[in-house]
């Protein structure tokens, strides 16, 4: 009977799973009752998290579980809910930036048909983010992590008539699979190895295995880096990124449901995991670890340099944006990857801020889409005048991305270089440092590019263009949810996670900040708001054009991944079905049929129905039959 | 509640269920035929899956019974002076491939009523069908090898005139070939019955598991000769060439029963008379089976990539899937063998969707090239669902049962401490996702809508829409099946 006294902690990612199936019955009574329907779902989910928080500040946690799948040998998976402060807080930003994104769907969505299928996915997807964050045990973990990939699938492909939208979707599901297979291997070796796959088992059991020597470093190291694996296809790390920025073709509130709420926040809620309750801090030391967490940081803190400068030449709003996100997640993989608490400290709060902050730009990004009909910022401009609440938010909205004081990005963003500055993590410091530069340039270049300077744009509407009022609240509430990261939300954080140690960002720090923010400001006010020194001009240089039309090109990952894993995959395939599976395998069988027949053929002569013939053949085998009996009885004999 | 089951459970048996799944559809089947030629053809269909529903029906019953643990076993005297008996008996292991034959079998014919309407000599082509369940049903009861291998020739009798005369393409050649193929695997299985009676004097499996346990010198041969028999019949690497051409050039119902079911009575075999007779032969057996075994789930799923033919695609994607029935089997592990024998049913459920799915779009669109398909999504929405649920429950999408099996068979490989082939058997799930995406893509999201394509009758959709909740509700809800798979790896 736990079951029951738990219930709302079942509840938050039980109700949109299952109301998700009657969505499509609704929407096809009544379009506004079902739509407000699958609103109202992911908003009492998300209340009912909130009723949740007393439950866990300050650190506590508790688990409610039943046994569920029955193994051989009398074991059992079980199914279960781990309460505590990370769960909670990936669950409220699932549910309660989901709440704002479905709301504002219902405007962005108006005029499309058939969004009994949208609204479904979307809210089976916020349920499966919450299944995933809040599962006490490995395999509801993974079972969650794979609805969203499946809920990713339908709807970034949601425009099935577009063909990059159908590719796009493809290649978001593959990819993030091929990450998937290693988490499955490392949630499969660790189940092997350890014989559990709950999360509060797996702590005391590798804590006691390694005091007694029983587990192997170099086996803890393997399934880590697996599962870090896993982590790097769902949010998006070098070399598994490329799928993210081609999901761009879903519309935008799905963008801002996978950037902000869900998916991409997978793999980094999955290490915070780790290291938070598989291998915490307290029991196993940076140093036994330093395998792990030095690739982490280190792939983190390349991904987020190379991201940001791809987002540096993007020409489409919305790509500049995922750039940006894979940029920001590596720097969350990075704060993750010092492997101190302050740095997961800085790294958890980061999701938070970044998770208000992306969905703020993305929701603008789709307002603008939903005026002008197009993605391309060179078509755009001028909006400042006719969306004004657009613009403002957005403006916020760069503030926060930059890192400027006094929004949210700012204090985290801070707290992660502080991390990485007291624990002498030199290269991916000096990556993060050039990725933060590069993300303040990219981001203005974006804000001028869209609503500054003269429009660029053949709108009928020269006045008032903003966007409906279901658009526009969730931009205004974001707008303000991106003040959380001030100084008191900020120890309402820290006190919430029940953080052992001081986090004490050190005064070098600030400086640091104000360096980084004020070059890349200085960058950005020289080429794009002041238009000093124009980009395209400067691009004229053989060596400059070269790196362009490398950035442009996105290093040519994209096109080498598909030479060799679509189409030379494929090709392989092709030549093996014609040259073995047809020729050898198939002809072997056809060789062994003639051959058959051939013998056939010869000795069908013997049947010929001449009397003559077959009356001496009875005879000849008549006469042998004979002689080899006599041989045996003499033999006995 | 459990009361009531319980003794109802005890009047089924009273009834002798084995026997009657036995002697109802095969007595009836004649009888079925003759309806046919004199009455209506549709009267044939309807009176076909109305006996079908009867081995179902006791499956389900019986399901109490078996699952607290219980054989339910019926004796008839048969060949006395042989020694020999009638005996059938579902245990654990043959259970749930029992509950598969007897559901899909009566899904597929149901399916028929619609599919095949237009067809000729529907009386014998519902004979057939019910002599071929027959031959599948009688396969998993049996306890004597003689009698095993006169079911596994009357499953494969009729479905080879099922193939050469209801079937599409070059079907009298592909009938052909289907029929030596598999009939030169039934004969290597012959061979070794016939070797393990003369050596022991007995075929009765009770018998032989006793003699068995001390070992045997001629065990390799014997395991060999009848894993080649199995091997055929699951169409495992390199062994496989009939199975693309019969399960893609069968009508559809056929294909369903053939890729869903027949193909697993070849695990059966495997599972029953290897693993569960001959544990050290299966041992010294390892090294070449479970390369084999990957290298099948790579080669079918290879070749389904390259595939344009939506039938063909799923032939493949069932020699793909044997592969990991197989390594699962083979591992060695109790996980990963669970794994393999609920992947048998989680499979069958899935593939038995698809071709069901494949046979709607071909019934609507009449062209069955994905290159020539598309659009198909609007017009054919619940088709388009299904066809995407089976594909995710095959590639281990959970929460689909397709998963369940699947990580419980690689569970088994890690804790068998085969890292390499394990993770390669992973890796090939991957695949498995890209060539159903890709057919997915072909055939319904590609291309302008064809709005003049109408879904399926509801007399097809109705058997798809009790599969697609069976494979979404087996996602859930484990247990029951999974409870009895695990005492029937206790026993082996």
């Amino acid at each position: 009977m736990q079951f029951l006294m738990m219930l709302e902690a079942w509840l938050i990612w039980l109700l949109p799973v299952s109301a998700a199936f009657l969505v499509p019955g609704l929407i096809k009574l009544s379009r506004r009752v079902g739509e407000l329907f699958s609103v109202a779902v992911v908003a009492v989910s998300a209340l009912l998290t909130f009723t949740l928080i007393p439950r866990v500040w300050g650190g506590k946690s508790l688990t409610v579980d039943f046994a569920w799948i029955s193994l051989p040998g009398g074991g059992s998976v079980r199914l279960g809910i781990l309460l505590d402060p990370l769960s909670v807080i990936m669950a409220l930003i699932a549910t309660g930036i989901g709440t704002l994104i479905m709301l504002y769907s219902i405007g962005y969505m108006s005029h499309e048909e058939g969004v009994g299928r949208y609204f479904f996915f979307m809210t089976l997807f916020i349920g499966g983010m919450v299944l995933l964050v809040t599962s006490s045990n490995l395999l509801g973990l993974y079972i969650g992590w794979e609805i969203v990939g499946v809920c990713s699938y339908a709807l970034i492909g949601y425009y099935v008539n577009r063909r990059e939208a159908r590719e796009a979707a493809i290649k978001a599901f593959v990819t993030t699979r091929i990450g998937d297979v290693l988490l499955l291997a490392s949630i499969l070796i660790t189940f092997a190895s350890f014989n559990t796959l709950e999360f509060s088992e797996l702590r005391k059991v590798i804590e006691d295995g390694a005091a007694a020597g029983h587990v192997e470093m170099g086996l803890l190291l393997l399934i880590l880096l697996l599962a870090f694996g896993g982590a790097m296809g769902k949010s998006a790390q070098f070399p598994l990124h490329v799928w993210l920025p081609d999901a761009m073709e879903g519309p935008t509130p799905v963008s801002a449901l996978i950037h902000a709420a869900t998916m991409v926040k997978a793999g980094v809620y999955l290490v915070a995991r780790y290291s938070f309750t598989i291998v915490p801090f307290e029991h196993f030391t940076t140093a036994q670890l330093s395998g792990w967490y030095t690739v982490i940081a280190t792939i983190g803190g390349f991904t987020a340099l190379f991201a940001a400068s791809m987002g540096l030449v993007s020409n489409d709003i919305k790509r500049v944006i995922a750039y940006s996100t894979i940029s920001q997640l590596a720097l969350m993989f990075t704060a993750l990857g010092i492997g101190t608490a302050m740095g997961w400290f800085g790294g958890v709060f980061h999701v938070v801020s970044h998770s208000i902050f992306k969905a703020l730009l993305f929701l603008a990004a789709g307002a603008v889409i939903h005026h002008l009909g197009t993605n391309n910022i060179d078509a755009m401009g001028g909006l400042r005048r006719t969306m004004p609440i657009t613009f403002y938010t957005s403006m916020v909205g760069v503030l926060a991305l930059s890192g400027i004081p006094p929004f949210n990005g700012f204090f985290s963003k801070d707290i992660i270089l502080g991390a990485l500055l007291e624990n002498g993590v030199w290269l991916p410091l000096l990556f993060v440092a050039s990725a933060s530069i590069l993300t303040v340039v990219y981001s203005f270049r974006w804000l001028s590019k869209v609503f500054l300077g003269e429009p660029r744009h053949h709108s009928e509407s020269h006045g008032h263009a903003e966007a409906p009022r279901t658009m526009t609240t969730p931009l205004i509430i974001l707008a303000a949810l991106t003040l959380t990261g001030l100084p008191p939300f900020e120890e309402y954080l820290y006190h919430y996670i029940g953080i052992h140690e001081e986090v004490e960002v050190p005064a070098i720090t600030y400086t640091l900040s104000a360096g980084v923010v004020a070059s890349g400001l200085a960058i950005a006010y020289v080429f794009y708001i002041k238009r000093l020194w124009s980009p395209e001009s400067a691009r004229q240089g053989p060596i400059l054009a070269r790196i362009h039309a490398l950035l442009v090109n996105r290093y040519y990952i994209d096109t080498a991944y598909k030479l060799v894993f679509v189409d030379g995959f494929t090709k392989l395939s092709s030549i093996v079905r014609r040259e073995v599976e047809e020729k050898v395998i198939d002809g072997i069988n056809y060789a062994a049929a003639r051959g058959f027949q051939r013998l056939v053929e010869a000795i069908r002569y013997i049947q010929t129905g001449s009397s003559n013939l077959n009356i001496s053949g009875v005879a000849i085998g008549l006469i042998i039959l004979l002689l080899i009996l006599l041989v045996r009885l003499s033999g006995l004999a | 509640m459990v009361g009531r089951w319980l003794e109802v459970n005890m009047e089924i048996q009273t009834l002798s269920p084995l026997i009657l799944s036995i002697a109802l559809p095969l007595g009836f089947s004649p009888i079925v035929a003759l309806f046919g030629r004199l009455l209506h053809p549709r009267s044939a269909g309807v009176f076909a899956t109305s006996i079908l529903f009867f081995p179902m029906l006791f499956g389900f019953l019986l399901y109490p019974a078996i699952n607290s643990g219980a054989v339910v076993e019926e004796r008839l005297s048969w060949i006395p002076e042989l020694g020999l008996t009638f005996t059938l008996r579902l245990d654990q292991l043959s259970y749930p491939f029992y509950l598969l034959i007897t559901l899909v079998g009566f899904l597929s014919t149901f399916y028929s009523l619609r599919y095949m309407e237009h067809e000729k000599g529907l009386g014998s082509y519902y004979s057939l069908t019910m002599m071929f369940i027959t031959g599948m049903i009688g396969v998993v009861l049996s306890t004597n090898l003689f009698l095993f291998y006169i079911f596994w020739e009357l499953m494969l009798i009729p479905s080879y005139f099922l193939i050469a005369y209801w079937g599409t393409g070059n079907a009298r050649i592909i009938g052909f070939k289907y029929f030596a193929m598999t009939h030169v695997g039934a004969i290597s299985l012959l061979a070794g019955i016939v070797w393990l009676n003369s050596l022991y004097g007995s075929v009765e499996l009770d018998v032989l598991r006793l003699i068995l346990e001390g070992g045997s010198p001629a065990m390799l041969g014997i395991a060999t000769l009848i894993f080649i028999g199995a091997a055929v019949k699951m169409a495992l690497f390199p062994l496989h060439t009939w199975l693309p051409d019969a399960h893609a050039e069968a009508p559809t119902p056929i294909s369903v029963l053939l890729s869903g079911v027949m193909i697993k009575t070849g695990v059966y075999a495997y599972a029953r008379i290897i693993g569960g007779l001959m544990p050290a032969a299966f041992q010294q057996a390892l090294p070449v089976v479970l390369p084999l075994s990957v290298v099948t789930v790579f080669w079918g799923g290879m070749m389904a990539l390259v595939q344009t033919d939506i039938k063909r695609i799923l032939a493949y994607s069932s020699i793909s899937q044997i592969g990991y029935m197989v390594f699962g089997l083979s591992v060695q592990s109790s996980i990963g063998l669970t794994g393999g024998l609920l992947h048998v049913v989680t499979h069958g459920l899935a593939k038995s969707l698809l071709f069901m799915a494949a046979g709607s779009i071909m019934h609507s669109a009449g062209e069955r090239d994905i290159t020539k398909l598309g659009g198909l999504m609007r017009p054919m929405w619940f088709t388009a669902s299904v066809f995407l649920i089976g594909g995710l429950s095959i590639a281990g999408t959970p929460p689909l049962a397709g998963f369940f099996s699947e990580w419980m068979i690689f569970a088994g490989g890690f804790q068998a401490n085969i890292m390499s082939y394990t993770i390669l058997a992973i890796l090939g799930t991957a695949l498995t996702l890209g060539y159903y995406l890709k057919a997915f893509m072909y055939i319904f999201t590609r291309g302008e809508p064809r709005a003049a394509i109408k879904e399926s009758p509801i007399s097809m959709a109705a058997p798809m829409a009790i599969l697609a909740v069976v494979i979404i509700l087996a996602g859930i809800t484990t247990p029951p099946i999974t409870g009895i798979i695990n005492m029937a790896v206790a026993k082996q």
